[in-house]
């Protein structure tokens, strides 16, 4: 069970468990009353792809898919996929034998490649020391719905007394002011909120809701703003 | 010009054509890079576990399997519900008139399982509609962009930099009682884009 660190905005902090709130699972797939699953399979050998057909025969190598199967290897060709191992290709596609430098690429919006640089590990910030904290800023639930796009959420989940006591009473005084608090992390208090190593920084909204003595205390994670491209 | 969101309310029309925001166009990306020694890209493949076939890009496809290992073609696989009822195909909304509810709660908004956000262009556009957006109220309508034996819901959204269709399915999270049992263990995705001071 994974837990949380944060404190509410009179530095009362606490450690609670908390899940993501789940999309209901699709429709099974099913055909003549069976269930089917999809899967990975193979459908043509190294001397069977376009590139490999192109270097054989010539970029028109229609012709010879006519008098011959050049494309079909039939060793292979639907053979399921089960457990394989990641391997790297080097420029010339041949199996590296070594490890390669792993490096960081960052893109601009148009595409472009603007940066190489060494990889910076983002440490995780969300069960630390220093627990995550409020912020200053606070939102109407409906601006918050107009500004950003909530593509994940989590659920903080009460333990034992005290804490049902600590997350109900936020969520009372978060859904009576209609309003989402920004939570921050580190030193500053305004850091965004990383669940994982390496993980994507989220902005996170804490939401609550009450119905009597049952409550909701919902963290809202952002990563996307409802704007127009180029306004960044 | 491709089909777009039409939907009425009260036998009025307004329809719009939708752009699809993503992140990377709104902020950039990340990307970490395996290169070799003349730092030139390295790709992907994988080695089988006998060690036999190297799977480069374009050798595999995925398909649709029964539990004897026999693959079924597309057109023979349905869908069915929890209970084992057979569903129908839900064909896509796009060009195709909707019924639009509304106004709706922000709370009911939050509660969408977010799949996709599509920034919108009327086309054409009810003054009523128009007004009740301007004024920050939300409208919900059903939305698949391809068919699909699930339906997604949509609800438009207007801000300062026009006006938008959240796409997803409702999933509301259950209020907790004080004696709640612990929670299911969870398992997180992993993610590795970059945020560039969104806020």
């Amino acid at each position: 069970m994974r837990t949380i660190h944060f404190a509410d905005a009179n530095g009362r902090d606490s450690h609670v468990s908390f899940v993501t709130v789940r999309t209901p699972a699709p429709p099974l797939r099913v055909a003549a009353g069976k269930l089917v699953t999809m899967r990975r399979f193979v459908v043509a050998g190294e001397d069977n792809t376009h590139d490999a057909l192109a270097a054989g025969h010539g970029g028109d190598y229609g012709k010879a898919l006519i008098e011959g199967d050049p494309e079909v290897d039939l060793e292979l060709v639907g053979r399921p996929i089960t457990t394989t191992s990641m391997v790297y290709l080097d420029g010339d596609g041949e199996v590296l034998r070594f490890a390669p430098e792993i490096i960081e690429a960052i893109y601009g919006p148009d595409g472009g490649e603007k940066e190489r640089r060494p990889p910076q590990d983002k440490p995780p910030n969300i069960d630390e020391e220093i627990p995550l904290r409020f912020t200053k800023n606070r939102l109407k639930r409906a601006d918050a719905v107009r500004r950003f796009a909530f593509s994940r959420t989590i659920q903080l989940w009460h333990t034992d007394g005290l804490t049902y006591d600590f997350l109900h009473g936020l969520a009372k005084s978060l859904d009576e002011a209609d309003e989402l608090v920004l939570l921050g992390g580190g030193e500053s208090g305004r850091d965004p909120i990383v669940f994982q190593t390496n993980g994507l920084p989220w902005r996170g909204f804490l939401e609550g809701r009450v119905d009597g003595v049952k409550y909701q205390l919902l963290l809202r994670l952002s990563n996307l703003e409802l704007k127009k491209a180029g306004d960044t | 010009m491709p089909k777009g969101i039409v939907v009425a309310h009260d036998g009025t029309v307004s329809s719009f054509q939708i752009e699809k925001v993503e992140r990377a166009k709104l902020y950039g990306a990340r990307r970490r890079l395996a290169v070799d020694q003349k730092g030139r890209t390295c790709a992907r493949a994988a080695l089988t576990d006998d060690g036999q076939v190297l799977l480069r890009a374009g050798m595999t496809a995925q398909g649709w399997f029964d539990s004897d290992g026999r693959q079924i073609e597309q057109k023979a696989i349905g869908a069915e519900d929890a209970d084992g009822n057979p569903l129908d195909l839900v064909p896509s909304t796009l060009g195709v008139e909707q019924p639009l509810e509304g106004p709706i709660a922000a709370t009911e908004v939050l509660d969408l399982s977010l799949t996709a956000v599509y920034r919108i262009a009327p086309e054409q556009i009810d003054d009523t509609l128009a007004a009740s957006l301007a004024a920050g109220e939300f409208w919900r309508f059903p939305f698949n962009y391809r068919p699909d034996y699930r339906s997604e819901t949509g609800y438009l959204v207007q801000n300062a930099d026009g006006i938008f269709a959240l796409v997803g399915v409702p999933a509301p999270a259950e209020f907790l009682e004080p004696q709640a049992p612990p929670p299911l263990a969870d398992d997180d995705d992993d993610d590795d884009d970059l945020d560039f001071e969104m806020m």
